[in-house]
């Protein structure tokens, strides 16, 4: 799979790293790699991360409560430590998710063409 | 940011080391999973390392950027840069050293006289309630009295009439008692307090029980309660001790009780109390009386409540009360009143100290500026790894924090040891031996506050300064390049100090010129060795005049064959001791009681007086016993009453008029005059002496016979020729024995003790405090001129070499030197002199005397300053001079 020339790749905001890493742990507890190749792919590459970025989030969404880590072992028998959603990190992973589709609606509407009017 | 994650950071602190190996670990095994994945899609090893790395990004960022979010950055990096600069002061011991003795001496002076102002000033009276107990006493409104004594008659009308107190006490002067516990006798200051006393005070004793009704009557009254310090020394603390009997003045008492300890801040302090009223006397006056308001009613109410009262008791007996009134203070209130004078002397303590103070500040913000040059190149290698100015300032200034918490610390050791000398200093005066001095919480308070301010002072010009640099010029340059700013302000700085110093050495040569101006005064007889002891006849046993007479003649005699008496007399009051004021005039009218009419010292002499205290006889002659009770009248006059009344005249065989019913004025306790018949005849002519101490100049006074005018309150005093102090037991038993023993004798006291008593006392404390606060001003400063010139040498050693090697001489470098603080230290001192101008004014409050030409002395001062200044300034420029030029321009 080729990769996509860095200009592609879109800068993420801040806050809404610590989302993708909520949702990429729903499915299960990963480690660090495990999320930022998980990220990459589900957004066919688009969403640029430096692997580097996802420690600090991953500290403070520890901080938060909203996940938790054990050291492991991967599939491949290597040592890591593997990120867990927690209740509360579930619960926040809804609200964040739905608060996103508002904004979401709400850019996309000041962005859409406005509509023909009828009969001007 | 949530709670939640204040807490984990708060916990993360505490934990650092394991989450930053795991975070390492984690990564190390993350960027090995991509590189694994690289090479299995084909890349070679190297290719995949790097290409892992690159994903990754910046690996040292990604940990920093998670440290962060655990840490509490600002914690940790403030932590960092305290042990940072522990460490930095541990490798410099010679300057921290000195930095924290000066601090320390300059906070720990300012500390102990903080404790002297709050115990004057701000401590609050040993009692339950002192806003609801007040104090009333006496007041002669015309005389402009307001704190006078009471007498006991009065006392007892007072508390059956009045309406506002809930209960009203009364305490007796404290006389010197015996006590003997078998063993030798020991003087002990005993006061007669009715027998609620501490019951109104709200005080109970910490062992036994307070008086009980009724003890204090006439018969009974054999309990006594101890105070602490009496139990702690004489008894060792025996709680056994309440309940045992002990001999006071021979007689057999029990203790009932013993004081707590903080009692001892009680004024007028006292060893021990004895339940008593005391004889009944309205002319008498020597009662405090204290009393507990009632619930609603307020010291004002009370006060004018009790003026009332005394009105009517003015009306009801004129002869005693006219013109008296009662005034009642809350303590608080009294207390200010009694220490009036007290807060100017304390306000004079408190500059002299902050100023000894900022001195020593500028001293070690000099040493500060010193160190920063000599750091440059450390702070240009921080500023040039990244550190902001910011940062660099914080740093530097944590470090004069450190110096001003050790300097505060040991400020606070200091100040309790001085606060020791300063109780030892105070121990003249009882009154002022009471004053509570000791290092409590508002101390220990104001010592962090002006460490802190000191910090400020010291370090922010310094730090300012030294984070001024400029990374490429300081890291090439070597350290020999100070700056020029730096010395500039250094220099500026030991100006300040001279000045300073001038001021301070300026103001004590007055209060030490004052008091040695005191105590030298010629009081016009020769007061070594002279002793007096108070003896009051009982009214009862010694109604006629011929009875006291007879019977104070008969002490006298017996007194002055105890062995070591040079001399006996006797006398109403001691000179020096305060007016005995009598109205007269001469001619044929009586003396107007006009208060500005004549008035002249009166005094109630034996014959031996004059001989005793050695006041020269001028002119005629002095009293003999040819002048009995029915020879006619006669007076002898001093010196300045001749002068003033007489011309040059000889006023032997002249009148005076006394007038009938002459009221005298005396300090403390009131007689009237019986028998100061109207017409005298002047028989001599005698010395002046002092009536008061720090009286300008003399004033008349007249001397009448004992024999004439017998006293039943009267003051035995004598020439002491043996070594050592009198026996008041000796001289107690000797006055019981010619008498009875209901005679009270009263204190013994040197004329030391008594000038020292009188208010001498705190002049000479405050000469000796003054004194010693310049002293430390002229070190320091003396210390910071030193300082400045030993450091111009160091950094000049180079330039000195050259100079010789080129033929400079030995004064020539000797003024290079000198030429470094000459203008700035003559600048101080002019200034400091000019600053030193308006002192005498200022301090006027503290003496009586206003010093005349005080050119003389300013010129004393310059001297002695520049003397030192001098002085301080060669011993470093003379190493200037011994600079071997090969060595010198070798130097580094």
């Amino acid at each position: 799979m080729a990769k996509q020339s860095s200009e592609d790749r879109i800068e993420l905001v801040y806050g809404s790293l610590d989302m993708l890493i909520l949702r990429t742990l729903r499915w299960g507890p990963t480690h660090g790699h495990g999320i930022a190749k998980s990220i990459e792919r589900t957004s066919e590459e688009t969403l640029k991360v430096e692997h580097g970025s996802l420690y600090p989030a991953l500290q403070r969404l520890q901080q938060e409560g909203w996940i938790t880590a054990d050291w492991g072992v991967s599939k491949n028998n290597q040592r890591a430590k593997f990120y867990r959603l927690t209740a509360a990190g579930r619960r926040k992973l809804v609200a964040e998710t739905s608060r996103w589709e508002r904004f979401v609606r709400a850019i996309s509407g000041v962005l859409r063409p406005a509509e023909p009017e009828e009969g001007q | 940011m949530s709670w939640r994650r204040h807490l984990a950071k708060l916990g993360a602190v505490f934990r650092r080391s394991k989450p930053a190996d795991d975070l390492a670990e984690e990564i190390r095994l993350h960027l090995a999973m991509e590189e694994q994945e690289n090479r299995e899609s084909g890349m070679l090893p190297d290719e995949a390392h790097y290409a892992a790395l690159r994903r990754f990004g910046n690996v040292t960022l990604a940990e920093e950027r998670s440290r962060e979010m655990w840490g509490w950055n600002s914690v940790e990096t403030l932590w960092q840069d305290v042990r940072y600069g522990l460490r930095q002061l541990r490798r410099s011991p010679g300057f921290t050293a000195v930095a924290v003795l000066t601090l320390a001496l300059g906070i720990g002076i300012n500390s102990t006289i903080f404790s002297l102002a709050r115990g004057m000033l701000f401590a609050p009276p040993p009692v339950h309630d002192p806003e609801h107990l007040v104090a009333i006493s006496g007041g002669r409104l015309a005389n402009g009295w307001l704190l006078g004594p009471v007498s006991s008659a009065d006392f007892a009308d007072w508390r059956a009439q009045n309406d506002v107190f809930e209960a009203m006490t009364a305490s007796a002067p404290a006389a010197d008692m015996d006590l003997a516990i078998g063993g030798a006798p020991e003087m002990v200051a005993g006061m007669p307090v009715t027998a609620n006393f501490f019951d109104v005070l709200g005080v109970p004793p910490a062992l036994g029980r307070s008086f009980a009704r009724g003890e204090d009557e006439e018969g009974r009254g054999q309990e006594v309660i101890l105070s602490d310090d009496l139990w702690q020394g004489r008894f060792a603390a025996d709680p056994r001790v309440v309940g045992s009997v002990i001999r006071v003045n021979g007689v057999s008492f029990t203790v009932v009780g013993v004081m707590p300890a903080r009692f001892k801040y009680w004024l007028p302090p006292a060893q021990l109390w004895i339940p008593s009223t005391g004889p009944r006397s309205r002319q008498s006056r020597s009662l405090r009386v204290y009393g507990r308001l009632k619930r609603g009613i307020s010291a004002e109410q009370a006060s004018a409540e009790m003026a009332a009262i005394s009105d009517r008791l003015a009306r009801q007996y004129p002869d005693t009360n006219k013109g008296w009134s009662a005034i009642a203070l809350t303590l608080s209130q009294y207390r200010d009143k009694q220490s009036a004078g007290a807060g100017t002397a304390i306000a004079i303590l408190m500059s002299a100290v902050g100023l000894v103070l900022l001195i020593a500040c500028a001293n070690v913000a000099g040493l500060l500026l010193a160190r920063g040059a000599s750091r440059r190149q450390e702070l240009a290698v921080r500023a040039a790894l990244g550190a902001g100015r910011g940062r660099l300032i914080r740093q530097l200034l944590l470090e004069s924090l450190l110096l001003g918490i050790s300097g505060g610390a040991s400020g606070l050791l200091l100040a309790r040891w001085g606060i020791r000398v300063l109780h030892s200093l105070m121990n003249f005066n009882q009154g002022m031996g009471a004053i509570p001095l000791e290092v409590d919480g508002s101390v220990v308070a104001f010592t962090m506050a002006i460490s802190i301010l000191a910090v400020v002072v010291c370090g922010l010009v310094p730090a300012l300064q030294a984070s001024q640099t400029d990374p490429e010029s300081a890291l090439r340059a070597g350290p020999r390049t100070g700056g020029a700013v730096r010395s500039r302000l250094r220099r500026l700085m030991v100006g300040a100090e001279i000045a300073f110093a001038v001021v301070l050495l300026a103001g004590a040569g007055i209060l030490i010129r004052g008091a040695v101006a005191l105590f030298s005064a010629d009081l016009g007889f020769n007061s070594n060795g002279i002793w007096s002891i108070g003896v009051t006849l009982p009214a009862a046993e010694y109604q006629s005049p011929a009875k006291q007479v007879s019977f104070l003649r008969l002490v006298a005699e017996r007194v002055a064959a105890l062995p070591g008496m040079r001399s006996v007399a006797v006398v109403n009051g001691m000179p020096v001791a305060g007016p005995n004021q009598v109205p007269f005039s001469i001619g044929s009218e009586p003396p107007s009681k006009d208060e500005h009419a004549p008035h002249a010292g009166y005094y109630d002499v034996s014959q031996d007086y004059f001989a005793t205290l050695d006041i020269p006889v001028l002119r005629g002659r002095t009293f003999t016993d040819s002048d009995s009770a029915n020879s006619g009248p006669v007076v002898i006059v001093n010196e300045a009453l001749a002068l003033r009344y007489f011309g040059g005249q000889d006023p032997v065989g002249r009148y005076i008029n006394f007038g009938e019913g002459s009221f005298v004025t005396l300090g403390g306790v009131l007689t009237p005059t019986s028998g100061l018949a109207a017409r005298r005849r002047i028989i001599g002519v005698v010395g002046n002496v002092k009536d008061w101490l720090g009286q300008p100049g003399f004033e008349p006074q007249v001397y009448v016979p004992l024999q004439q005018i017998p006293l039943t309150e009267a003051i035995l005093v004598f020439r002491w020729g043996g070594g050592g102090t009198p026996s008041v037991s000796a001289i107690g038993r000797t006055i019981w024995s010619a008498g009875s023993e209901e005679v009270v004798v009263g204190s013994l006291q040197s004329m030391g003790e008594t000038i020292d008593k009188l208010g001498g006392g705190v002049p000479k404390l405050m000469g000796k405090l003054m004194g010693t606060f310049a002293g430390f001003a002229l070190l320091l400063a003396a210390v910071g001129v030193y300082g400045v010139i030993a450091y111009a040498v160091t950094q000049r050693t180079h330039e000195i070499g050259v100079r010789v090697a080129l033929g400079a001489g030995r004064t020539d470098v000797l003024t290079l030197v000198l030429r470094e603080t000459g203008l700035v230290s003559s600048c101080g001192l002019a200034i400091g002199l000019i600053a030193a101008v308006p002192l005498p004014r200022l301090l006027q409050s503290q003496f009586w005397d206003t010093p005349s030409n005080q050119f003389p002395s300013l010129a004393a001062v310059a001297l002695v300053i520049a003397t030192v200044v001098l002085l301080a300034s060669y011993i470093p420029a003379r190493r200037a001079t011994k600079v071997d030029p090969m060595v010198a321009l070798r130097y580094e």
